[in-house]
């Protein structure tokens, strides 16, 4: 069995992941996302302290695929696909992701 | 001759820096449904309209040019660029209903989509924002694939196989199933092809998407890149 990951980090950074680092990661994330150009230069020197230059590359890279993948899933009203919905069920409801807007194109509501 | 990212204090690797100098170029190029004066406008909309909403992009230049276009294709633009996780079917229905065509309203997220993607990846290493090339001339091909049907997204979609014909060739290849984020866009399969190439590149080919040990650096492991992956997205209210 592989490694069991802590998913509630994702929306509570404050959350033990499990993955190695996981908070300078998540960190990083919502400094690309916001406004404070100062706090994300930091994040970005503790990432490339962490996970070196490619490792940087690479998580500059993910987030703005799914800054992109994100906006097209949403404006184009996409459900998800049958074989996830019951996958991630389990854990949809705790995160709170079942609220979000876009959840009724798969769910309905 | 100096390439998008050789200014980059931190090493680009070539075939992310290909598709990035691919997809500047496309914003500037005719479309299927806009020419490249709008498509280019387009793009400089939702720049600055990120920018006002006091996003700092490095190096920000402004670079709208007043190309006239429909109020509906402003409205989308700005959502897109700033609120696409607030977006329901009804905003959907309202765009369409309001002098803007399915196809058009799948071109503009495309657009859109690919330049936010562009500038987060700038922004977030550090770089200054890459200007828009000179817009192309030439006239929309205003082609519409014939099979496209409204399947598992508010805009039709080529369907896969069979009953997506010539269509789900040309764009699917032989493959059976496609991720619905993939064929959202396919209703204009340039845009789909462009942002296929960049999930591609920047996340994980396809070949590799149940590989759980792939990794592009060895010190950015698969869990790590899932991590900023489901983060970005709780961030930006993406259920998909």
């Amino acid at each position: 069995m592989g490694k069991v990951f802590n998913l509630g980090g994702v929306v509570d950074p404050k959350t033990e992941t499990e993955v190695e680092h996981g908070k300078a990661l998540l960190a990083y994330a919502d400094a690309i996302y916001e406004n404070d150009s100062i706090a994300l230069t930091n994040k970005r020197e503790q990432v490339l302290k962490a996970i070196g230059p490619s490792g940087l590359v690479e998580a500059a890279a993910t987030a703005a695929n799914f800054s992109m993948l994100d906006r097209i899933a949403n404006a184009a009203g996409i459900e998800i696909e049958a074989m996830v919905v019951g996958q991630t069920e389990d854990f949809r409801a705790d995160l709170g992701i079942n609220d979000y807007v876009s959840a009724a194109n798969t769910l309905g509501n | 001759m100096s390439s998008l990212y050789s200014h980059s204090v931190v090493p680009v690797r070539a075939d992310l820096e290909t598709v990035h100098e691919t997809a500047m170029s496309s914003f500037s190029d005719t479309g299927t449904w806009f020419n490249g004066s709008e498509r280019k406008e387009i793009v400089a909309s939702a720049r600055r309209v990120r920018h006002r909403e006091g996003l700092e992009l490095t190096g920000f230049v402004d670079e709208v040019a007043d190309i006239p276009l429909p109020s509906a294709v402003i409205e989308l633009t700005q959502r897109v660029a700033c609120d696409a996780g607030k977006i329901g079917k009804d905003f959907y229905e309202k765009m369409i209903s309001e002098a803007l065509s399915a196809e058009q309203y799948v071109e503009v997220v495309g657009l859109v989509g690919r330049a936010v993607a562009i500038d987060t990846f700038c922004r977030a290493l550090g770089l200054p924002m890459n200007a828009l090339d000179v817009s192309r001339p030439g006239e929309p091909s205003s082609m519409r694939p014939k099979t496209a049907t409204v399947q598992h997204a508010w805009v039709p979609t080529i369907p896969t196989g069979k009953q997506g014909g010539t269509d789900a060739a040309a764009l699917y290849g032989d493959a059976d199933f496609v991720a619905n984020i993939f064929s959202a866009l396919s209703l204009v399969p340039k845009e789909a092809s462009l942002v296929m190439q960049m999930g591609q590149v920047q996340y994980v080919g396809a070949d590799d998407f149940m590989n759980f040990e792939f990794r592009r650096s060895e010190q950015f492991s698969r869990a790590q890149l899932e991590l900023v992956a489901a983060r970005i997205s709780a961030l930006n209210n993406c259920f998909y």
